[in-house]
């Protein structure tokens, strides 16, 4: 049973311990959300390049966003990712196990809001702003354990976009139901370039799309620039610009209930030096998801790869760039609680013309999303 | 600096000139005696493209509306209620709502772009999925707890359902009052729950057409430390 308290001493008591009301919004802050995801592969994939890789492959990727939050418009935010590849199969071709380092984003923003309207300006590495699934290469965003096939590391010639970011500048608009987006980069999505490296030219990537009802959007990009360097297909006495590459892409999301549609399809048109036949690359892919039950949910990427003839000046006719391929992949994911997920997933990748499913993989993550560290300043 | 003084004064004035409702009745004071809730840091959903995302609004915090008070055990009849926790400018309002068993709440988008309600709550998980600005989903509450609520798109969005078990609940007033009427003659365990600090339990013996006083000091854990720390700061 309680005690009878005073009253005059419960007034003081109150009066001596009111509290100040303070924002609930901090003006300054930081704040450091992270994905941490370990898992394994099992394929055969590996062999061809590395003899020495056996078929189970573990690994780990730790993505960190540390932010800062500068006042009401400005604020500088980085995207870090650590990781032992390969964790997925887009950060290389081969199984030499070792931790990469990557800055994919570190940028400083100015960003306003009104009513329909918003304008954002960026400026530093920078995702590429082709495409739209730069937006969601975080583990614990990807219901896949893989990307779509035009999408990885930042390595010359295998790749057409890169998900490792790029320096530059970017502004982001919308009004009503219209965005858009345009971003100059010091390379290629293609063959990216940090600051300090040779061969860098200027690229262009542009953007926008309309929301046709709340959930359903369609978009397009476009993306030119040189993206050749000397020493491979380039003469140290030619010029880069000469033979740019050229992509263009429309994207699609929709969602409504328990799924939801992501799609892609992208043209890339490459340029090269003594060609007389360019090669062109084509690639779609489509994305269902759908939410079984509060804690499991499918998903499924059919992806389609086609390319183009090509013909140098030395050969008498056009050739096949290489078979056409067609990658699929089906994964669960399964919610242990709000910041672990489990993801289990199997890939079909297939090219024209073979019968092999040694590529095939079969994978696991443990997502683990942390979203606890933040510190307001004011 | 008092500014719970007029209320308080208010509050005590009633409590000793007002008539007793037919019955016992539990009078109480909740007083929040250190900042417990976090700033939060909100950056601008800069990782989507569409229609523009509404800023979180940058409201005071006052720690009496993340506080419930309610009774424990099965007291009289249920009356179930509609409860409601709307999303709007990327936030659950209210972010704490507490409902009898028994009751519904009602989830309506105000924002116009796609929020993805769920709870895993052991005693009650659903995901709501999309739905556009305009839309609701009503959820059914049986089981009394504390049921977690986030949006799958942004993660800084979180609610809490406090299902007590019976009629008996409340949440204070700006000066932190509340009041339990017509009960019945007995004992009776007074739980005031915040969403930091968690569950403070007080028994108190209610008199037949009486008034019983309690009073619950927050954070409740070591509160006579937080004051002897502040002492010494000082």
């Amino acid at each position: 049973m309680s005690k009878a308290v005073p009253r005059t001493d419960i007034l003081l008591m109150i009066c001596g311990l009111a509290l100040p009301a303070i924002a609930q919004e901090a003006g300054y802050g930081f704040t450091l959300p992270a994905t941490l995801s370990a898992g394994g592969m099992y394929t055969h994939a590996w062999e061809q390049s590395t003899p020495t890789a056996g078929p189970l492959e573990p690994g780990f990727q730790l993505m960190m966003y540390p932010s800062l939050k500068l006042g009401e418009h400005w604020y500088a935010y980085s995207a870090i990712d650590v990781n032992l590849s390969p964790y997925n199969l887009f950060q290389d071709n081969s199984a030499t196990n070792r931790v990469k380092f990557y800055v994919i984003q570190a940028f400083v923003a100015y960003h306003r809001t009104k009513g329909s309207r918003s304008l954002t300006v960026k400026a530093g590495q920078l995702s590429s702003a082709f495409g739209s699934f730069p937006l969601r290469y975080d583990d614990a965003l990807n219901p896949l354990l893989g990307a779509p096939a035009t999408y990885g590391a930042p390595s010359y010639g295998n790749f057409p976009v890169t998900l490792y970011g790029l320096p530059g500048i970017e502004i982001d608009a919308s009004l009503g139901r219209l965005d858009a987006r345009i971003q100059a980069t010091n390379s290629s999505p293609a063959n990216p370039k940090n600051i300090l490296e040779n061969g860098q030219a200027l690229n262009w990537t542009a953007g926008g799309g309309y929301t046709i009802r709340q959930g359903f959007r369609v978009g397009m990009s476009v993306n030119q620039g040189p993206y050749l360097q000397v020493g491979r297909f380039l003469r140290p006495s030619e010029n880069s610009s000469q033979w740019p590459m050229t992509a263009v892409g429309i994207d699609g999301q929709w969602a409504r209930g328990r799924g939801s549609i992501n799609g892609e399809w992208q043209r890339f048109y490459y340029l090269y030096p003594r060609y007389i036949v360019s090669p062109v690359i084509k690639y779609g892919y489509l994305e269902p998801k759908v939410v079984l039950n509060p804690r499991l949910y499918v998903a499924f990427r059919f992806g389609y790869e086609s390319f183009s003839d090509f013909q140098t000046i030395s050969m008498a006719g056009p050739a096949a760039l290489t078979p056409n391929r067609q990658v699929a992949e089906l994964a669960f994911g399964y919610r242990i609680n709000r910041a672990l997920l489990v993801k289990a997933g199997y890939e079909w990748p297939h090219r024209d013309g073979t019968l092999n499913s040694n590529n095939n993989i079969f994978g696991v993550q443990l997502v683990t999303s942390i979203n606890a560290i933040s510190k307001a300043f004011h | 600096m008092c500014r719970t003084t007029s209320t308080v004064a208010v509050w005590l004035a009633a409590s000793l000139f007002a008539l007793p409702a037919p019955g016992g009745e539990i009078r109480g004071v909740v007083q929040v005696i250190d900042g417990l809730t976090k700033k939060r840091v909100t950056l601008p959903a800069y990782q989507s493209r569409g229609l523009a995302a509404p800023e979180p609004a940058a409201g005071p915090i006052d720690e009496l509306t993340r506080v419930v008070v309610y009774l424990e055990g099965s007291i009289g009849q249920i009356k179930p209620v509609a409860g409601e926790i709307r999303q709007r400018d990327r936030r659950f309002e209210p972010e704490i709502l507490a409902v009898p068993r028994g009751s519904t709440v009602s989830f309506p988008n105000s924002d116009p772009i796609l929020h993805n309600v769920f709870s895993l709550s052991k005693l009650k998980s659903f995901d709501l999925g999309y739905y556009p600005v305009g839309n609701t989903r009503i959820v059914h509450f049986d089981q009394p707890g504390a049921i977690q609520v986030y949006c799958h798109l942004h993660s800084d969005m979180s609610a809490l359902i406090l299902v007590t078990p019976n009629q008996f609940y409340a949440q204070p007033s700006n000066s932190g009052a509340f009041k339990f009427a017509g009960l019945r003659a007995g004992s009776y365990t007074v739980v005031a729950w915040h969403k930091s600090a968690g569950f403070s339990r007080k028994k108190i013996e209610v008199p037949e057409d009486g008034v019983a006083e309690v009073v619950f000091e927050i954070p409740v854990v070591g509160s006579s430390a937080v004051r002897q720390e502040r002492g010494a700061a000082k």
